[in-house]
């Protein structure tokens, strides 16, 4: 019979290639099934829910069904997966040793995905790599940051979960500071006031309320430095950051008031003092 | 530029060319050989150019006033931060009727032969209209657009084009009077509506209560119909979908 070499036995007795081939059949029954019931959930349900937890919902379905079809598939067929468990036991030791980094990148993944203190799109910053931008995605091993610059950043979760996060994704503004500093000869008052005129006015993404506020934090060698400290949406910092100092700069040279260079007098000494 | 001198709100058949006066605010449409051409400039000498192609005969458009949640960018969850120049004292277990000036900014919708609206630009005659606040603290505060409004008279008229009006009803509950010097509620249920051929624009009033709860004095703002409609008012097509009505708790002070 043409069919025959299905009945031929492998491995240990009972397990045919025929149910090998049935098995396999199910599981790719099960991986159509998942990527249907993926699609389902993407179209219906995701849009309504947070896209982080739409995300990891997205594998749970996909990789659980794909699982149950596989334990399904190999119970129907009698093959029984406990020696694999214990061959696979013992490779599991040794695979351990030398991926004890992929797992520990997984176990933070879990653990990134539960805990949540970033979700997708926010803006991070980690101090310790120096890293800061939007969180794309966290998978299986690494996460994604893409730069403000447009590049993307991959870094192993491992790093991720142990490192100092900073992210302004708790509230809904963020603060920008800035120094300025005036000449001693100036009126602080007037100067406060002009600055804050002109930043009401420009620079539209700044908060009025809270609006912009001004610390006189330094008599310094050349200058009275004032700290400007601006309100603006949590997201619009380049809104913000570029066009600050150069509002403040020309609303000061309009109105006169002189932002000074650093200025050092020089005493030639003589022989006679 | 005197205010009579003012575009009105309303619907423009453009067969050849079309200029719009408005404070701070010059629009020029005009026929070209296959498309209108639109031109837009503010009193910051910002520059707006688009085109629409296809039109061969004439363009229909309606300039309108919308919901100010959509400039600089559309980020506040429809919530409006009213600031007002003088605060408000209601005395003790009394009611008032109040009319506001409430921030605006201008749609101008394309009518197409089925006589439906398309949005094609939205803009502001006022740009210090277009700026934010924050209600609450730092740490957990709502994200708000802002305006500094003023009380008006029943026959006074709003600044054209810059402000429509609003009526509020604030009830005091408490058994003491009270100064009120903001007002925060979300606008995303309210509609907005203008009289043909003028700048006068109204949108849907606010019911405030001031009462007493365990968290301390609070304001819970209900949006109300527009009281004084009839036929005359138009409506103005909205920018994105109603959003569901449900009252605001302004528990984080109002003074």
């Amino acid at each position: 019979m043409t069919f025959e070499f299905l009945d031929t036995q492998i491995m240990e007795p009972g397990i045919t290639v025929g149910r090998i081939l049935i098995t396999a059949l199910i599981v790719s029954v099960g991986v159509i099934v998942a990527r249907f019931a993926r699609m389902i959930f993407q179209k219906r349900f995701a849009p309504n829910i947070p896209k982080d937890t739409a995300k990891n919902l997205d594998k749970l379905i996909y990789y659980g069904i794909i699982v149950i079809f596989l334990l399904a598939a190999t119970a129907s067929q009698g093959i029984d997966l406990g020696g694999l468990i214990v061959a696979g036991g013992f490779l599991g030791i040794v695979i351990g040793f030398a991926s004890q980094s992929v797992v520990s990148n997984l176990i933070s993944g879990l653990f990134l995905m539960i805990e949540k203190p970033v979700r997708q799109g926010d803006n991070v910053e980690l101090p310790d790599s120096g890293v800061s931008g939007t969180l794309i995605d966290i998978n299986t091993f690494s996460s994604r940051i893409q730069q403000f610059d447009g590049t993307v950043v991959r870094i192993p979760n491992e790093k991720v979960f142990t490192s100092n996060i900073r992210t302004f994704a708790l509230s809904e503004i963020r603060r920008s500071d800035v120094t300025v500093g005036i000449a001693y000869k100036e009126d602080i008052k007037k100067a406060i006031a002009v600055m804050k005129d002109a930043i009401e006015k420009n620079v539209t993404y700044s908060l009025m309320e809270p609006g912009p506020t001004f610390w006189v934090t330094e008599l310094a060698d050349s200058s009275v430095n004032i700290w400007v400290r601006v309100w603006h949406p949590r997201d619009d910092l380049a809104e913000v950051m570029p066009i600050l100092l150069a509002v403040i700069k020309d609303a000061l040279d309009k109105e006169g008031i002189e932002i000074p260079f650093p200025q050092r007098v020089v005493w030639k000494g003589g022989s006679n003092e | 530029m005197e205010k009579n001198d003012y575009s009105g709100f309303g619907q423009y058949n453009i067969s050849d060319k079309l200029q719009l006066i408005l404070p701070k605010t010059h629009i020029i449409i005009e026929k070209k050989e296959n498309r209108f051409s639109y031109y837009r400039k503010n009193s910051e000498d910002q520059e707006l150019r688009k085109s629409v192609p296809g039109k061969k005969d004439a363009l229909q458009i309606e300039l309108a006033p919308v919901l100010p949640l959509n400039l600089p960018s559309k980020k506040t969850n429809d919530l409006m931060f009213l600031r007002l120049k003088e605060s408000i004292f209601i005395e003790k277990n009394s009611t008032v009727d109040i009319l506001l000036q409430f921030p605006i900014e201008i749609g101008v919708f394309v009518l197409n032969n089925d006589n439906t609206r398309d949005f094609f630009d939205c803009f502001t005659c006022e740009p210090m209209h277009s700026r934010f606040a924050l209600y609450g603290t730092p740490e957990n505060g709502n994200l708000c657009m802002y305006g500094k409004v003023a009380q008006l008279e029943e026959s006074e008229k709003p600044e054209p084009y810059v402000f429509a009006k609003i009526k509020a009803t604030i009830s005091n509950q408490l058994k003491e009077g009270v100064s009120i010097g903001k007002l925060v509620f979300p606008v995303g249920h309210h509609e907005m509506y203008y009289l043909e051929n003028t700048s006068d624009a109204h949108i849907d009033d606010v019911a405030a209560t001031v009462k007493k709860e365990s968290s301390g004095k609070i304001i819970e703002i209900r949006h109300v119909d527009l009281s004084k409609k009839d036929k005359k008012w138009n409506l103005s097509l909205r920018l994105k979908p109603k959003s569901i009505k449900e009252a605001y708790i302004m528990s984080r002070g109002f003074d």
